[in-house]
C-alpha cells in the first residue's frame, strides 16, 4: 500500500499521495483545509483516483514517520532540512 | 455437448459424487440412470413395512439389480456386512429377474481388497449370476450418455456466452465479497503475467477456452479494484487466491483440477446461478492474468 502494486496505481499508493500532500504544503495548513484541497483537486482532474479520508490520513502518517512533515500549532507543515 | 460444457459438467458431477452421501447419493444415482434409460430403469423406494427388499434400482433390458451404499466413510467391515445382507436379501425376491448384481458405491479411489474379494467370491459361489460394482468411473460412463439438457437439469445450468456478456460489476463484487471473508491478506510481490502462461501450465484446451471466456469482462474487475474505496482490496483478494493456489499445488493436483477447485473456492460451497458462475469465471480469468495463481513460463522467470 505504500508503494504502487499491480492493483494500486502510483497516484493511489500512499507514497504518491504523500508527494501530492507535500506539494500542497507550500505553507502550513490545517488537516481539514489540506483534505478539502485534495478533494477539489481530485474532482477537477479527470480520471483522478478516488481517495477516502482514511487513506489520506494514512499518507500523513507515512510522511510524519519519514520525518518530512510535522504538526505545529494545529497546522501541518513541511520540515525544512 | 461441446468440450467446455463436457468438462464443466464432469467436474460438477465429480463434486456431486464426492459430496453426496446416503439417500442423497442413491437419488443422484437413480436420477442419472432414469435419464439414461427412460422407461427401462426402475427406481425403487422403501414401501411401508416391506421396505425396498434390497432393491435400489433395476435395469430391465440388462436384467441388472443395483444396491447402493454411500456412507460418510467407507469402512471395510461395514461394507462387507452390507454386501452380504443386501445380496442374500435380494435373492428371495429378485433372483428370477436378474443376471447381474451391482454394488453401487461412493468410494472415489476404489474399493479395498476385502470388498473386492467379497464381490468375487459371491460371483464364484452364485455363478452364473454376475456380481460387480459401480463406482465413480462406471457411473461417469452412464452420465456421459446424457444430452446437454438432462445434464443441466441434473446439475444446474451452464453459463452461456450470453450470460458472460451480461455480467455486471455488482455480480463480480458479490463473488469477490464471498471469497473476501475466507482468508487474511499479507503482502507479496506481484509478477507480470505472460501470454505464454497458458501453455506453460499445461492447461487443457477446455480450461484455456474457459479463461478466454472469462476475459470478456475482466475489465470490470480492473475497474472495481481501481475505484473501490479501499485501495488494498484487490491485493488482499489476489493474496487470497495465491494462497489457495499454493495450497492446491502442494497437493499434487493436476492443473485442470486446480482450476476447478479455484472456481469452487470462488463460489463457496454452493453452485451459483449462471451469472454468478460467469462472474466467478471472470474473477478467475483476471487473477490468472494478473497474479501468480499458476506458474510463470520459464522464459519469464528472472533472478
Amino acid at each position: 500500500m505504500i508503494l504502487p502494486t499491480k492493483r494500486i496505481s502510483q497516484d493511489r499508493a500512499l507514497l504518491g499521495i504523500g508527494a501530492t500532500v507535500l506539494q500542497m504544503l507550500e505553507e502550513p495548513k490545517t488537516v481539514s483545509r489540506l483534505w478539502d484541497e485534495m478533494r477539489q483537486a481530485s474532482i477537477a482532474r479527470i480520471g483522478a483516483p478516488k481517495i477516502t479520508y482514511d487513506w489520506f490520513v494514512l499518507s500523513l502518517d507515512l510522511l510524519y514517520s519519514f520525518g518530512v512533515i510535522e504538526l505545529e500549532r494545529g497546522k501541518l507543515r513541511r520540515i525544512s532540512r | 455437448m461441446d468440450e467446455i460444457q463436457l468438462y464443466y459438467y464432469e467436474k460438477v458431477f465429480e463434486t456431486s459424487f464426492l459430496r453426496k452421501k446416503g439417500n442423497a447419493f442413491q437419488d443422484f444415482f437413480a436420477d442419472i440412470m432414469e435419464r439414461c434409460y427412460p422407461g427401462d430403469f426402475f427406481r425403487t423406494r422403501p414401501w411401508g413395512p416391506i421396505g425396498d427388499r434390497k432393491n435400489d434400482g433395476y435395469l430391465k433390458s440388462q436384467r441388472t439389480l443395483y444396491q447402493v451404499y454411500a456412507p460418510n466413510d467407507m469402512d471395510s467391515k461395514e461394507a462387507l456386512k452390507k454386501i452380504d445382507e443386501d445380496f442374500h436379501g435380494a435373492l428371495p425376491y429378485w433372483e428370477k429377474y436378474f443376471d447381474t448384481w451391482i454394488f453401487v458405491h461412493n468410494a472415489r479411489d476404489g474399493l479395498g481388497p476385502e470388498v473386492v474379494e467379497k464381490l468375487l467370491s459371491l460371483a464364484e459361489a452364485h455363478a452364473p449370476l454376475c456380481v460387480s460394482h459401480c463406482g465413480f468411473p462406471e457411473l461417469l460412463i452412464h452420465f456421459r450418455k446424457l444430452p446437454f439438457e438432462d445434464a443441466a437439469a441434473l446439475l444446474g445450468a451452464f453459463p452461456s456466452r450470453r450470460e458472460m456478456q451480461q455480467v455486471r460489476l455488482d455480480d463480480v463484487q458479490v463473488v469477490l465479497r464471498t471469497i473476501e471473508q475466507s482468508e487474511e491478506a499479507s503482502s507479496q510481490e506481484v509478477h507480470a503475467v505472460s501470454p505464454n502462461k497458458l501453455v506453460a501450465n499445461a492447461l487443457s484446451s477446455a480450461v484455456r477456452q474457459y479463461l478466454q471466456l472469462g476475459m470478456l469482462k475482466v475489465h470490470l474487475v480492473e475497474k472495481l479494484f481501481k475505484e473501490y474505496y479501499d485501495p488494498r482490496y484487490g491485493d488482499s483478494l489476489a493474496e487470497t487466491f495465491r494462497n489457495q493456489y499454493i495450497k492446491l499445488r502442494s497437493q499434487s493436483i493436476l492443473p485442470d483440477d486446480i482450476f476447478w477447485h479455484l472456481q469452487s473456492f470462488t463460489l463457496g460451497d454452493e453452485r451459483g446461478t449462471p451469472r454468478q458462475e460467469a462472474a466467478a469465471l471472470t474473477v478467475l480469468a483476471y487473477f490468472f492474468q494478473a497474479c501468480d495463481i499458476f506458474e510463470a513460463p520459464r522464459s519469464e522467470i528472472t533472478g
